[in-house]
């Protein structure tokens, strides 16, 4: 549905995107990720086609729904009128103009705010007002940039459930966020963008399953400062977090781990007081991932 | 020809609830009414504040043809400043607040959008400019009684002048495309139509300037006949020409 080769963008001698690929099948939802200032906007304003690139190729299959990070609207206009604007705009006939809006606004929950000025919405209702223009024409991809940013938890869940039932649909949808729990629950392959530059790409279980590292989360009676920095430098231990006295250890290799660290612990003579082991979500991964291509 | 409707009933839309149509017409059928009238209190009020024994009506000897004179030579500065100001923003601030973004996911042609803003203002321009031309002639005819003008006269004035304004609107779409500041907008515009009387004192330009619709409309007693037909198809031209230059602008602005 979308491949990216070799995608290059500069501002003038600032190189925004660095040469990145990617590829986005049909009927999956693909999870961009990345910080502020990472690359994510500039290329889903590439693949709509609002701004051009300076090299690569870019190919998008399909007709395209597209929802920017903050959708802008004429502020005299009623939530219906836009939507009949846009059903004019795109030839649809008038017939079904009114009642593809009546749908779409039943769908993202402005229906009773149909006719109050959008100008007068909160941002949270003009992203779900940004949706129902990017479902307008029933595009076969959305393009959706931090669809849920400005939503409060219901509106995010109600959001999140709204992509997977266009996905249940046949659709596609290239998502961007930087809210790692909603990519979790719906995204089928992820992306990472550092500093213009994919640092890892895969399917959820794909990544899950090669850079998900065991976290031991150990509680100490006393402050674990000290000991802290002796585990750290233990060949099997990626990484040690401390906050006063809990210790949150993430290790290589976790069968290695089970047999050593309880030992390593014993020989600093520090009293446990918990000890359990959980398994690193998205976050974590996303976290080491961006530090590692620092 | 879809965006071009869509976008025509918008501007109708957004000239309604932005009330645009209100001021314009305040100022343009205003004027029309104001200044005839306050061209008769003149003399009246100058004898209040100045010497006795002047006869100031003697000196002022306003008759139909210098007030109407009188009035399209305001419309000049004063309309052209309303205008700009009040249209300044037509496409930059499009460009300027990322409305266009949508519409370019869905099918949206900018030719269509550059013709539906230069015909909606320039139509609404010629029926201001008709409607305050008439407004004023009632006033012109009811107030002063020498020098007669007839209702002819008044019409082909008032299509010279909308000559002279449509130029100005489509000049102003398409400087309009090529900023973001409404400010640098107007300055632009305004320094363009206001060096136009300077430069039409050349005479190699001064019917290649859509100025001479301005001059050729302040004399009332010309007939209409075959000079009108260069300027006009220079005017025409220019304006084709400032539409193709929005259009191609617009289509390579990055809109995001």
């Amino acid at each position: 549905m979308i491949k990216v080769e070799g995608l290059v963008k500069k501002y003038n001698d600032h190189s925004v995107l660095k040469g990145i690929n990617f590829e986005v099948k049909n009927n999956e939802v693909y999870g961009f990720l990345g910080h502020n200032g990472a690359g994510k906007s500039t290329t889903i304003n590439i693949l709509t086609g609002l701004i051009k690139y300076n090299g690569g190729n870019v190919m998008v299959n399909g007709s395209v729904g597209y929802l920017p990070e903050d959708p802008k609207f004429y502020p005299y206009m009623t939530a219906r009128e836009y939507l009949r604007f846009i059903g004019e705009l795109s030839n649809t006939n008038k017939a079904s103009i009114n009642s593809r809006c009546d749908e779409l606004l039943e769908l993202v929950k402005l229906k009773n705010a149909a006719n109050r000025r959008i100008g007068g919405y909160s941002r949270g209702m003009r992203q779900r007002m940004g949706f129902a223009v990017a479902l307008y024409n029933n595009p076969q991809l959305l393009l959706l940039d931090e669809p849920a940013s400005a939503l409060d938890p219901e509106g995010r869940k109600d959001m999140m459930d709204l992509i997977k039932g266009f996905k249940e649909k046949g659709g596609t949808v290239f998502l961007s966020s930087h809210i790692l729990s909603d990519l979790e629950r719906i995204a089928d392959r992820i992306g990472i963008l550092n500093k213009g530059q994919m640092v890892m790409e895969g399917s959820l279980d794909e990544i899950k399953r090669e850079h998900l590292l065991p976290i031991y989360d150990i509680e100490f009676e006393e402050p674990c400062g000290e000991v802290a920095e002796k585990i750290r430098v233990l060949n099997w231990v990626e990484d040690v977090e401390v906050e006063d006295r809990t210790m949150s250890i993430t290790v290589r290799d976790q069968q290695v781990a089970n047999n050593l660290l309880l030992r390593a612990l014993w020989e600093n003579n520090i009293t446990v007081v918990s000890y359990q082991v959980r398994k690193s979500s998205l976050e974590d991964i996303y976290m080491r991932v961006v530090q590692e291509n620092e | 020809m879809n965006s071009f409707k869509v976008y025509f009933k918008k501007e109708i839309m957004e000239s309604i609830r932005s009330y645009r149509y209100i001021i314009l017409a305040a100022v343009f059928i205003g004027y029309g009414i104001l200044d005839p009238v306050l061209l008769k209190m003149l003399p009246a009020i100058l004898e209040k504040q100045g010497d006795a024994g002047i006869d100031y009506s003697q000196l002022f000897r306003i008759t139909q043809v210098s007030a109407l004179q009188s009035f399209m030579g305001n419309l000049f500065q004063m309309g052209i400043l309303v205008l700009v100001l009040c249209l300044m923003g037509v496409v930059s601030e499009e460009i300027k607040n990322y409305t266009f973004v949508l519409p370019s996911t869905k099918k949206l042609s900018f030719g269509g959008v550059v013709l539906s803003k230069s015909l909606h203002y320039s139509l609404l321009m010629v029926v201001l400019i008709f409607s305050a031309l008439m407004v004023n002639y009632y006033y012109i005819t009811t107030l002063f009684q020498d020098d007669f003008v007839t209702f002819q006269q008044v019409m082909k004035s008032g299509f010279f002048i909308s000559c002279y304004f449509i130029f100005i609107i489509n000049l102003l779409v398409c400087i309009s495309s090529f900023f973001k500041k409404g400010g640098i907008v107007s300055l632009v515009t305004l320094g363009i139509s206001l060096s136009m009387p300077f430069l039409s004192q050349i005479n190699a330009l001064r019917k290649v300037l859509p100025y001479y619709f301005l001059q050729r409309a302040g004399q009332l007693s010309q007939p209409l006949d075959s000079s009108i037909i260069l300027p006009l198809i220079l005017l025409v031209t220019y304006i084709v020409l400032l539409n193709i230059i929005a259009i191609l602008k617009l289509n390579r602005v990055e809109l995001s």
